[in-house]
């Protein structure tokens, strides 16, 4: 075919249809590059960059004008200084020195001539200079004159000093002759050592080696000499430097000063250059350019290819973005490390109206009104917004000290309204404040302070992200704490998530925000930030304060989690901290356990021999007792395998059920170590009748509104609908069923209990006013509150205000008893100790016994059921004998809800419960069900109530709180929570949550008509419920678990009557508040079981993990209900001259403090404000009748209420050494005078933290002193503290651990001024030994052991040799009437007087503290604790005969060796008195015949 | 502060020092006195017996009565404080008789189980002197609000010697570990300018510079003596403290200062 011009499309069509596409193409490629470019986190960054630039701006301007007469003067100064006359000795010493030197390198004589011309003609205009500055003192006009006539001075000065620079030039030039010379000097020596080396080797001969040898020696001369020629040269130069150095001294110092100032301003000026957009940098900006050169404005990531996310099948890096828009996040204030640069404010704080003082006359008038408002107020402004477009007044600084600073106005503040003027410029509020005001009156000003995010700091600078801190961002990077999308550049896209609905609102209208529902990781809302803490912290001691974050780091968490150890939540819903023994992948919350109960049944079986109910015995006493569970375990097993085998000879002893027990002892992995919240029902019935046990069950807050135990029965806001009323009437039958079974069922299943009953040597009836002061002293109040004793409120144990209702009968009286006496003996897993309820033997005031005998355990029994409480049980069934009718029908009809199931037909089961169920199905039945059996249908009321209380305990579970007999085996009931943080949101049934919400349950009552159609509006509720309605709205976690713990029934709205009554919800209601219910969801949602890689995780070195693991014992038993383990933490700012230097004192070489010039140091910096800053550890002075902390006038004096007038102090009493401006305090001198808040408690300017326990020291503070002075008035109340239980801060310096450890075991008496005792908290050895380690570590001592030389045989040996008779006078101390036995036992001997006045056993002091401990408690004892009234009885005195101690008749020695000498004898009392005694005469030697057989040693012979 | 101005400040100390040295010298200052008398309107009984329970042996014979409120010769009240009272941070001229008062000792002496004196007057820099008289083994303990406070053992041969650096507002109770019931008062300013009340409750401080000052009155019982009608000189505030008048060359005689014996606490 020929070729035709036709192609095979139209041409124009095609070019139409390429133009149109590449314009496309273009367009759309213009289109991504626009879209690209605009990106919005450049505008963000842009913003922060000029916010930036204006605030360090304006630090430099401040800067500037704050020293802006210094800059002025420095330049005088300089000049000054330059024209001052030097001294003519030293020029004359300069010249010396030149001179001397050339005398010793005999160089002809040196001409001085320009150097003494130079110094004549310097001097001379020096003087001009100085004569013009005399007689000019104070005219500007010859100003100029005395400039021209210094310039002249400065001139020829540098004259001068070039003289002096010549000399030391030349000095230099022969220092290094010489030093080149000796080097060319020591090559040749090494050379010719070589050079021998060779002839030696070569075999020259002896005339040639020695010719060598002798180069050598020359060498080696002239090397000798060239060194000490060097010296003599360094020497002359050094020393005339150092003369020119003099001279020049004053001149350098100014300058360094000018400089460091010049520096500082550069520096600032550089950073505002570097965040201002110039013209280079926004070329560079735009597209393409920008991807070829790296300018200011770009992402800013952190990678973390460690700190992974899991992306399901792929655990992949993580690149957090977020800086890139929130670049001020890490910044710390100007001159501080942690402080935050732009902290978030919270609105009240971001509002303020201040009050500006005017001048008290008119300012002059000045052209520029700018100028006139900086000299009158001391403050700029600046017409621009820090963020953002728009003008605004901000005020660009405010000098310090001025009307503007003392008004409280900070740079950055933006001012809305002068007077009642609002204001747009800062014209108006200049002339405002120059012409408009009333001279000598305060002006009010509405500001506005603060910056919205992003633009803010993290407010915990300390905890996160800065360098110091042990979250750095580089390591920790953002999103493994706040989740979300840390890849995002984009609002919308990191997937923020809102605070509340009025957010959401928000952020939805201005930044786009959705509900990203693919991102599973979404962020955090502010609420619940700290839930991720347990993502790596799997112990929660490791987030409570500590002294370094007194702040408490996560006190959301660590209530929540704390409420969850409380509440007992455990004891349903698991929460496993293990995957495997060895990997922790969250918090460990899970039962002990239940050896000790499951030991408890099988002591029931009659058939155990004796060892195995010696085994048995052990186990529920300590059931840690590894070996005797192993060998009970082996011989049930082995019994139970008889009963398998049924060989008729050989039948097992032990019943089935105990078989079955037997599994309950089986090792576990990683055992849990909670023990459960409520107490035993072991032994019920010896306790409580049937109507307060009825009324307890149906309602617990309605006889203690403060239980933990939550509410079962009445829950039914969920059937509140008419239509819902026969499930109501159905809920209502059956739940008072299930009650009264369950109160019989558990009086009737309680074992037999004996009571205990008074020793028979008391002497004196129980009487309620004694028990009311030992129930006060004994140390009831630090776990129970009661409403006799206000002024203190612990919740470890219940409130015990209306026991006298419960205990309303002779068995109640009779079990009270026991259980003050020994509580472990009705509940052995109680924490509550045995108090030593002891008779006590009555004595007189001069300590003499009376003969009368008290009981303090029936003292308090009578006085805590002596008190009035009007609570009855209510609607407690009226005839507690018989079932009534109708209730016996309910009860058949439960038991046939129980019986039915897909394979026994109702009707069947009607059958079983009418008749009993046939014997011969037996083997097919469960356990409770044979209860059932006709041939236990004989009394078939009592065969169905137990059927169905047991399955009622075992629907509600209520064996995860309480021990109840043949409930030992049985497993949480609730879902494990380990990881409910991610549980899939379509696992969770909402069922027809809107609709209840909308109808019955609605947040804010009953809004039966509300809506209806839809879901709440979260925005018509408050912030916090908004925030859940909206969570519940979009199907969210947050808000199921919200409205489970609120109402708990209300997932079963309008399901249940398609929903048997045993298959409802049964979780029942927590009496929460909604911030514990917050908490409580703070902590559960952290539960997602995703650990980090392990060098995440919080792994503390040893000391710390010990404090860790010591805490949570300590927590245990309530340690710090009566203990202070850690006093007030104050830190102040002060201005100079707040305190007065302390005193100095004169004490043992060994007492003087350690001081840390790098705390010194510290202690010397001045803040911005011109602030010093301390911190202080210990207590302020408390008033002796309240209790409370005293505050006290300027003098000294306490203050009276009403006295507004005087400026409030408190005296702070030291319990740590702490450095003020430099200046130790010690602790046992002197108190501080603290400038004390007006506003509340703590100091004027600062932040006090609370002491971490010791709330009932500080309660019976003002009791035992009234107490005490009923007997003696002259009491002083410092003393008081003494009697109380000791703080606990430097228990691990003071003791020894071995000691520490058997006493918690097994506490025993110590002081006998202490108006209680140390109870016996029955823990475990292993719960002991972390309480050691964790005194030692917390106070730095040494752990688990701890070397003690002054109790070595090599060390007595040689302080013996050193002194022999040491320790007989160390003992002549002891026992001299006037010092130790004054006040203390020693063995047997006992002091005379006041208990009040008596200290330890000194013969046990070997055992219980640490030698060190001993020698500086001796030496001051104010110094370790300042309340003790033990005084200083071996006195140091330098200037005395042998430094002071006590008489040399005692101990021949100076007052250390003494001190020494008792410390040794303390430390060996038992060795000291091991020599005192001689066993040789107490052997009584053997028949001759027999000892010669055996050959072996007396005593053995003798104990044969 | 520029240099300038510290020239000037420096200066005008000079000129006052120089002004204050020719009054003293040329022109005399002018002194007075303050004297009265602390009358108990009431009977407040017989002192108490103590409770002496520790070295009974010896303590017993010598029957310590308690000594917190003691009433001497025509319902004296014995052992009251009457001082000058001062700001923080100012001080007083002190008469030159007066100046050499501080450089004898005071002598605190546990004796026959008690404190002797109970009530003591000590200056700061003047040496306080503990010392034993009794057989048995002492202890003095002093807490103080301002000074360094001290508990040391004091035995017949082993004495105590202390000086205080840093006046105190108020007398301070001094006491004994061992024996709880021994206490004494305390007080210790730095100037002279104070007083304890004696047996018949008079008190007499001499060579106060003239003019107006403020007094307070302390009694071990009740701490400040508050609203104390003092005649025509007017009364003490809530603090015991009172603007009294020192006339030059006079004395300002209080005369009879009546306190009702409820007011003690008796």
């Amino acid at each position: 075919m020929p070729a035709t011009e036709q192609t095979w499309r139209n041409h124009k069509v095609l070019h139409i249809l390429f133009g149109a596409s590449a314009l496309l193409m273009m367009l759309a490629t213009l289109w991504m590059v626009a879209k690209d470019h605009n990106r919005e986190w450049k505008q963000w960054q842009l913003t922060d960059r000029k916010k930036e630039a204006q605030v360090v701006q304006a630090r430099r301007d401040l800067l500037e004008a704050q020293f802006a007469e210094r800059m002025e003067t420095y330049s005088g100064e300089i000049r000054q200084l330059s024209s001052k006359p030097i001294p003519l000795k030293l020029i004359g010493d300069f010249q010396g020195l030149v001179e001397s030197e050339d005398l010793r390198l005999e160089i002809a004589d040196n001409n001085f001539a320009s150097l003494q011309s130079a110094a004549e003609s310097f001097l001379d205009a020096s003087k001009a200079a100085q004569d013009i500055a005399a007689a000019d003192k104070g005219d500007p006009e010859k100003a100029a004159n005395l400039r021209l006539a210094q310039e002249a001075a400065t001139k020829a000065r540098s004259t001068l000093f070039y003289q002096f620079a010549t000399y030391i030039d030349e000095a230099k030039r022969r220092e290094k002759l010489l030093v080149g010379r000796r080097k060319f000097m020591k090559a040749d020596h090494t050379a010719a050592v070589s050079e021998l080396g060779l002839l030696v080797n070569g075999g020259a001969s002896k005339d040639k080696q020695a010719e060598v040898q002798g180069k050598i020696k020359g060498f080696a001369d002239q090397v000798a000499g060239l060194t000490e020629e060097i010296s003599f040269a360094h020497s002359y130069r050094t020393s005339l430097e150092e003369i020119v150095d003099q001279l020049d001294s004053e001149l350098t110092e100014v300058a360094k000063e000018r400089d460091a100032l010049k520096t500082e301003l550069t520096r600032l000026e550089d950073q505002v250059y570097k965040n201002t957009s110039n013209v280079l940098e926004w070329v560079t900006r735009w597209p393409v350019l920008n991807a070829l050169y790296d300018g200011n404005v770009r992402i800013d990531q952190i990678w973390l290819p460690d700190m992974t996310i899991d992306f399901n099948f792929s655990q992949v890096a993580r690149f957090d973005r977020c800086k890139t828009c929130h670049r001020a996040i890490s910044q710390p204030a100007a001159g501080t490390a942690t402080d935050p640069a732009y902290p978030t404010l919270s609105e009240e704080a971001r509002n303020l109206t201040l009050k500006l003082q005017t001048p008290d006359s008119a300012p002059e008038e000045g052209s520029d009104l700018g100028e006139a408002l900086e000299d009158a107020y001391g403050m700029v402004l600046n017409g621009d917004s820090l963020v953002g477009y728009g003008d605004a007044v901000l005020v660009h600084y405010a000098l310090p000290e001025s009307l503007a600073a003392r008004a409280g106005l900070q740079s950055g503040d933006v001012i809305v309204q002068v007077g009642d003027v609002p204001v747009y410029n800062p014209a108006s509020v200049e002339s405002f404040l120059l012409k408009q005001v009333k001279w000598g009156q305060s002006v009010e000003m509405k500001i506005r302070r603060g910056l919205d995010h992003p633009y803010t700091t993290h407010p915990r600078l300390d905890l996160y992200l800065s360098d110091s801190s042990p979250h750095p961002e580089k390591v920790f990077g953002c999103t493994i704490c706040h989740d979300g999308q840390g890849s995002g550049t984009e609002f919308p896209w990191t997937s923020h998530t809102p605070n509340n609905s009025k957010q959401q609102v928000q952020w939805a209208r201005e930044h786009g925000w959705f509900d990203n529902h693919h991102w599973i990781f979404p962020m955090k809302p502010a609420r619940f930030a700290q839930s991720n803490c347990t993502k790596c912290h799997y112990d929660k001691p490791g987030l409570e304060p500590t002294e370094r974050f007194p702040e408490p780091p996560a006190a959301d968490l660590v209530e929540g989690w704390t409420l969850v150890e409380k509440y007992g939540c455990f004891g349903c819903h698991e929460i496993g901290g293990y995957d495997g023994p060895d990997t922790r992948i969250g918090p460990d919350l899970r039962l002990e356990p239940n050896y000790s109960e499951a030991a408890h049944q099988i002591l029931r079986d009659g058939g155990l021999s004796a060892d195995e109910h010696r085994w048995a015995e052990s186990l529920v006493e300590t059931p840690g007792d590894a070996a005797a569970r192993r060998d009970l375990l082996i011989a049930i097993k082995h019994d139970s395998q008889l009963a398998k085998r049924g060989n008729p000879e050989e039948l097992p002893k032990l019943s089935a059920a105990t078989h079955k027990l037997g599994q309950s002892l089986k090792d576990v992995e990683v055992p849990g170590t909670y023990r459960k919240v409520g107490p035993s029902l072991r032994y019920l019935s010896s306790k409580v009748d049937f109507d307060w046990l009825y009324s307890w069950i149906r309602k617990p807050a309605d006889f203690r509104p403060t239980t933990r135990m939550p509410q079962f029965f009445g829950l039914h806001e969920h059937l509140k609908d008419p239509e819902d009323a026969s499930e109501l009437a159905e809920s209502q039958r059956y739940e008072s069923v299930e009650i009264r079974a369950l109160t019989e069922f558990l009086l009737e299943n309680s074992g037999k209990f004996t009571y205990l009953t008074p020793p028979e040597n008391v002497t004196e009836a129980p009487s309620a006013d004694r028990g009311k002061w030992q129930f006060e002293t004994r140390g009831c109040l630090a776990c129970h509150s009661h409403e006799g004793f206000p002024g203190i409120a612990a919740n470890q144990g219940p409130d015990l205000s209306r026991i006298s209702a419960k205990f309303d009968s002779e068995k109640g009286a009779l079990w009270l008893y026991s259980w003050l006496k020994q509580p472990h003996l009705y509940h052995t897993r109680t924490k509550m100790p045995d108090l030593y309820l002891e008779p006590i033997a009555e004595k007189d005031a001069t300590g003499q016994p009376t003969g009368k005998v008290t009981d303090p355990a029936a003292d308090i029994a009578v006085f805590l059921l002596g008190q009035p409480v009007e609570w009855e049980p209510t609607d407690v069934p009226a005839d507690k004998k018989q079932w009534s009718t109708d209730e016996q029908e309910a009860l058949a009809d439960l038991a046939v809800e129980w019986l039915s199931s897909d394979s026994v037909p109702k009707v069947r089961a009607e059958q079983f419960v009418k008749q009993g169920i046939p014997n011969h199905l037996e083997p097919k039945l469960k356990s409770d069900e044979r209860l059932l059996l006709e041939k236990n249908f004989g009394d078939r009321v009592g065969a169905l109530k137990k059927f169905v209380a047991r399955r009622t305990i075992g629907k509600y579970g209520c064996f995860g709180c309480h021990d109840i007999p043949g409930f030992e085996g049985e497993k949480p009931i609730g879902t494990s929570l380990a990881d409910w943080g991610r549980k899939e949101t379509s696992k969770l049934a909402f069922e027809n949550i809107h609709k209840f919400l909308e109808g019955p349950g609605h947040p804010d009552g009953d809004h039966a008509a509300h809506g209806g159609h839809g879901h709440l509006d979260p925005g018509d509720f408050d912030d916090d419920t908004s925030y859940y309605i909206q969570s519940l709205n979009s199907h969210s976690r947050d808000g199921f678990i919200w409205q489970k713990l609120r109402m708990p029934r209300s997932y079963d709205y309008k399901t249940t009557r398609n929903k048997g009554f045993n298959e409802r919800l049964r979780m029942p209601k927590f009496p929460f508040s909604a911030e514990e219910r917050e908490a409580v969801i703070t902590f559960v949602l952290g539960l997602v079981s995703e650990p980090p890689a392990e060098k995440f995780v919080y792994q503390p070195a040893p000391a710390q993990q010990a404090i860790v693991d010591g805490r949570t014992v300590l927590e245990r038993f309530n340690c710090a209900g009566c203990h202070t383990l850690d006093m007030e933490q104050w830190k102040i700012a002060f201005e100079e001259g707040t305190f007065e230097s302390p005193s100095s004192v004169v004490d043992f070489p060994f007492l003087a403090p350690h001081l840390d010039a790098k705390k010194v140091a510290e202690s010397l910096v001045k803040d911005d404000r011109g602030h010093y800053h301390a911190d202080l550890h210990g207590l302020p002075v408390m008033n002796e009748q309240t209790g409370l902390a005293e505050r006290f006038d300027e003098d000294g004096l306490p203050l009276e209420p009403d006295d507004d007038e005087s400026d409030p102090y408190y005296r702070f009493t030291l319990w740590k050494d702490t450095l003020i401006e430099g200046e130790e305090w010690l602790v046992g001198l002197q108190d501080l005078m603290v400038p004390a808040s007006r506003d509340g408690y703590g100091p004027n300017d600062g932040q006090a933290y609370p002491a971490w326990g010791g709330d009932l020291a500080r309660y019976l503070y003002p009791h035992v002193i009234e107490h005490a002075k009923l007997t003696n008035p002259q009491v002083k109340g410092s003393e008081a503290w003494g009697w109380l239980p000791p703080p606990l801060m430097n228990e691990g310096e003071k003791v020894q651990s071995d000691w520490l450890h058997g006493f918690l075991m097994d506490p025993t008496e110590l002081r006998p001024a202490v108006v209680m005792r140390m109870p016996n908290f029955r823990m475990s050895s292993d719960e002991a030994a972390k309480l050691v380690n964790y005194f030692a570590a917390a106070s730095g001592a040494e752990f688990p052991y701890e070397y003690k030389p002054q109790q070595r045989a090599s060390y007595l040996a040689q302080a013996e040799a050193a002194h022999p008779e040491r320790m007989n006078q160390a003992m002549n101390i002891v026992v001299d009437g006037n010092y130790c036995v004054k006040c203390h036992a020693v063995a047997d001997f006992q002091p005379q007087g006041d208990v009040s006045t008596f200290g330890p056993n000194l013969a046990n002091v070997y055992r219980r503290l640490r030698p060190e401990y001993v020698r500086n408690w001796v030496a001051n004892p104010k110094r370790i604790l300042p309340y003790t009234g033990m005084p200083v009885n071996v006195i140091y005195k330098p200037d005395a005969p042998h430094l002071g101690g006590v008489a040399q008749a005692l101990f021949a020695g100076t007052s250390i060796d003494q001190l020494r000498g008792l410390v040794d004898l303390l430390m060996n009392f038992d060795v000291y008195t091991e020599r005192q005694i001689s066993i040789t005469p107490l052997v009584k030697s053997a028949p001759a015949d027999e000892s010669q057989a055996t050959n072996v040693g007396g005593a053995d012979a003798s104990r044969r | 502060m520029s240099d300038f101005q510290g020239l000037q400040r420096t200066t005008c100390i000079a000129l006052a020092l120089a002004l204050l040295a020719s009054a003293s010298g040329v022109f005399a200052q002018e002194w007075g006195s303050l004297t009265g008398r602390l009358v108990v309107d009431g009977s407040v009984g017989d002192p108490a017996a103590l409770n002496v329970n520790k070295d009974t042996e010896y303590c017993s014979q010598h029957s310590p009565t308690d000594e917190t409120v003691v009433v001497g010769e025509d319902d004296g009240l014995t052992n009251a404080f009457v001082y000058l009272y001062l700001k923080r941070g100012k001080s007083v001229d002190v008469h030159p008789d007066l100046e050499s008062a501080a450089a004898e000792p005071v002598v605190l002496d546990n004796k026959g189980c008690r404190f002797e004196p109970h009530a003591l007057l000590v200056q700061t820099g003047q040496e306080l002197k503990i010392i034993s008289s009794d057989p048995i083994g002492h202890n003095t303990k002093l807490d103080l609000i301002k000074g360094v406070s001290f508990n040391q053992s004091v035995n017949s041969d082993t004495p105590l010697s202390k000086t205080f650096d840093k006046s105190e507002p108020v007398p301070l109770t001094a006491s004994c570990s061992i024996h709880p019931w021994m206490n004494c008062h305390v007080l210790i300013r730095d100037n002279p300018y104070m007083a304890i009340t004696g047996e018949d409750g008079s008190f007499e401080i001499k060579n106060i510079p003239a003019g107006e000052h403020e007094f307070i009155f302390w009694q071990e019982a009740v701490g400040n003596l508050k609203n104390l009608s003092l005649g025509s000189a007017g009364k003490t505030n809530r603090k015991g403290r009172a603007k009294l008048k020192i006339p030059a060359g006079g004395t300002l005689e209080l005369g009879d200062v009546k306190i009702p014996a409820a007011t003690l606490g008796k």
